[in-house]
């Protein structure tokens, strides 16, 4: 073979492989002898990975033809992961979504329409729930979980100090709450750790003042006056010490596992109380709705829920495999007793009801939340458009903005709202 | 026998470079539908501010570490090169802070050493002085990123020893019987004979200066906060390709990176003839 020749191959079989990097089916997953391996992608903070490879396990012990392949990352790593899965067209037959990507993925068209997915088992989903997750008529993506913001308080410092928590939990009460607790407290502890970041906090105060985050038409709803209030009551509690300073927290980001000892209480996710509650095992924890306006527009509570999508690369001939093992996860009981409602509470009936006899106390204050949520009358909430996906990076910016002394409160929150406007 | 090399660099290096350029003509974001643009993200990067913002971090971030780093690594050569004993020992030791280098593990390490109940204030409160989250702090989270860079002197050390053996005894020898003292030894023989090396490290790195990611990403959580005081050039140009998913964009940034450093790297070959010695002359 002439060098030119030679030379001309080896272009030719390079050529070959990269197109063989390029976009197609899913070939990740597939069979092998027989067995339908099914790709999963999910994210936790680490102490859920080794649970649901564990109840993998179970369920591949139980059903010797399907293998679960699990892919782990941190949430901000599996957002990259994915980003360059979808461009790789190698994305997870089964992947979590995080909240701000639930549009974006839809525009990239990964999803799969899940509509009677072949082995799965819609009996316990109510059919008004999956109604109000379709996007542009379709049922493109299924419900995990529940998520609520709430508040978090620590009760074994109250009990110490022998104070008692407000009977109603306004916005007005609850500062006046923090402030007392961070006054009266022997150990200097703070009545909270900075935490205006959290999204869905945000979400409820901009919904009781009438506002909603995003519009129906993929808008950015809220009004700079409605975010900057919001801020503005954590800064007051900044600036008069009732939070840590974002110096001893490292930032504007924290979580109540690592301040929870410096702290009384948390403004977040109901489903947090779960991780919280093992970091800490010594404190009696409570939970209730997020703070409520005395004079809250109507619809105001909301809940969020953790979705789960199907590639659209997955073959016909593996879907039922797909399905069987979502099944697993969103219906089975045992998936549900065994983790816990760390994904916020099941959307599944049936795994609601394994968890109602439950006896942890925190499994329970998390139900609670939930039901008092559930209860109330609730306008419809919509998801952040696609070309909104980094809105909560340009939140924090703002925030750090305000804490950091480098701009106003209303020339932050201006500057978000302008950026996030001018990318719609 | 050439096969691997050419996969390797069609598809590791070549391939990716012709695909940024092309992407950079274009609106693709990865999640959408992708046309053509032609110079438009090109025209785009010069009224971004944070362009302009990332870039000014990254210059700082140059001509801080780089002078510093080189410093101590000649310093340190120098030193070394007298002769002391356990001298492998201590080459060795000032050798390891670049095998681990930028690494994650070294970012997060940095995290801990520098945060408010870190080492260094511990240190400081020794001496009754109260220290601050230096990390979180605009005006010294980038501080602290420099001295991450300087603190691989081992590199450029090693090369400036190698260089110092080369220089002839001789000529120091003659220097010194003519009454020359260190200083002069230095000024007048040692360093004119060094420049090839500290050109050579200049350019290396000047050029890994520019491309630093690792510990900007570690650190600031991937943000380049706190507001934006460590956006590194290469952290603004992944934000914009992989969170945002302006793949096009990001694609004119990294060429613009790459202009820039060609045209500065150019600059400094012309430059050099003014003050690089080299033997054959």
């Amino acid at each position: 073979m002439k060098r030119r020749q030679f030379l001309g191959l080896g272009a030719a079989a390079s050529v070959a492989a990269l197109a063989a990097c390029s976009n197609g089916t899913n070939s990740g997953g597939g069979s092998s002898g027989g067995v339908s391996q099914v790709r999963y992608g999910h994210w936790d903070n680490g102490s859920a990975q080794a649970l649901y490879a564990a109840l993998f396990q179970k369920f591949m012990d139980a059903n010797e033809d399907i293998e679960i392949l699990q892919e782990f990352a941190s949430y901000d790593a599996f957002q990259e992961r994915m980003t360059t899965q979808i461009a790789g067209g190698e994305v997870a037959d089964i992947f979590w979504i995080a909240s701000p990507q639930i549009l974006a993925y839809n525009q990239a068209g990964i999803y799969h329409d899940v509509e009677g997915l072949p082995g799965f088992d819609f009996d316990s989903l109510d059919a008004d729930m999956l109604d109000r997750l379709k996007i542009d008529g379709k049922l493109n993506t299924l419900p995990v979980g529940m998520i609520t913001p709430c508040f978090r308080y620590n009760q074994t410092f109250l009990d110490e100090l022998g104070a008692e928590a407000p009977s109603v939990w306004s916005w007005d009460s609850t500062a006046e709450f923090l402030r007392d607790y961070t006054n009266n407290n022997p150990d200097g502890n703070k009545g909270i750790f900075y935490h205006a970041g959290h999204d869905l906090t945000l979400e409820a105060w901009l919904r009781q003042h009438g506002e909603d985050l995003w519009t129906e038409d993929g808008q950015l709803g809220a009004s700079i006056d409605g975010i900057a209030s919001y801020l503005d009551w954590w800064e007051q509690l900044r600036l008069d010490e009732v939070t840590l300073s974002v110096e001893e927290q490292g930032g504007i980001q924290g979580a109540w596992n690592e301040f929870g000892s410096k702290v009384l209480s948390d403004i977040g996710s109901h489903n947090q109380i779960l991780e919280a509650s093992l970091v800490f095992p010594d404190f009696e924890l409570r939970e209730v709705p997020t703070p409520v306006l005395e004079d809250a527009a109507d619809g105001h509570a909301f809940t969020y829920f953790v979705r789960v999508g199907v590639y659209e690369g997955v073959p016909e001939d593996r879907l039922e495999a797909v399905g069987r093992v979502l099944d697993f996860n969103l219906n089975s009981e045992e998936f549900i007793t065994e983790l816990g409602p760390v994904q916020g509470t099941p959307a599944s009936l049936r795994q609601r009801t394994a968890l109602e006899g439950t006896d942890d106390p925190n499994i329970q204050q998390a139900n609670s939340v939930t039901d008092a949520v559930l209860a109330q009358e609730m306008r419809p909430r919509y998801d952040a458009p696609p070309n909104a996906s980094t809105w909560r990076r340009e939140y924090d910016a703002a925030i750090e903005q305000v804490v950091l002394g480098q701009a106003s409160i209303t020339d932050a929150v201006t500057q978000f709202h302008s950026t996030v406007s001018g990318s719609l | 026998m050439l096969l691997p090399w050419l996969v390797g660099a069609l598809g590791i290096t070549i391939g990716p470079l012709i695909a940024s350029l092309v992407l950079s003509l274009t609106n693709y974001s990865i999640l959408g539908s992708t046309e053509f643009v032609g110079l438009d993200n090109y025209a785009a990067v010069f009224s971004d501010p944070k362009f302009f913002k990332s870039m000014s971090v990254t210059l700082m971030y140059v001509c801080l570490a780089v002078p510093l780093q080189l410093g101590l690594a000649l310093g340190l050569a120098l030193l070394l090169e007298k002769g002391i004993r356990w001298l492998g020992v201590y080459r060795a030791g000032f050798y390891l802070p670049s095998l681990l280098g930028a690494s994650v593990a070294i970012a997060l390490l940095w995290r801990q050493i520098f945060k408010t109940d870190g080492l260094v204030n511990a240190v400081l409160s020794i001496f009754g002085v109260t220290g601050r989250n230096w990390l979180y702090d605009p005006d010294t989270a980038l501080l602290t990123l420099v001295l991450l860079q300087v603190w691989t002197f081992g590199s450029p050390m090693i090369i400036f020893l190698a260089g110092l053996k080369e220089i002839p005894k001789e000529l120091i020898e003659a220097a010194t019987v003519d009454g020359a003292g260190y200083g002069r030894r230095l000024k007048s023989i040692v360093l004119p004979l060094l420049t090839p090396m500290i050109f050579f490290n200049l350019i290396l790195q000047t050029v890994g200066a520019f491309q630093a990611f690792n510990q900007a990403y570690i650190v600031s959580g991937g943000t380049g906060g706190p507001v934006d005081s460590t956006l590194f050039y290469t952290l603004y140009v992944y934000i914009v390709g992989f969170i945002e998913y302006r793949m096009g964009y990001a694609s004119a940034l990294a060429w613009v990176l790459v202009i820039f450093i060609g045209i500065l790297t150019a600059v400094q070959f012309i430059v050099s003839r003014k003050w690089v010695y080299y033997g054959d002359q």
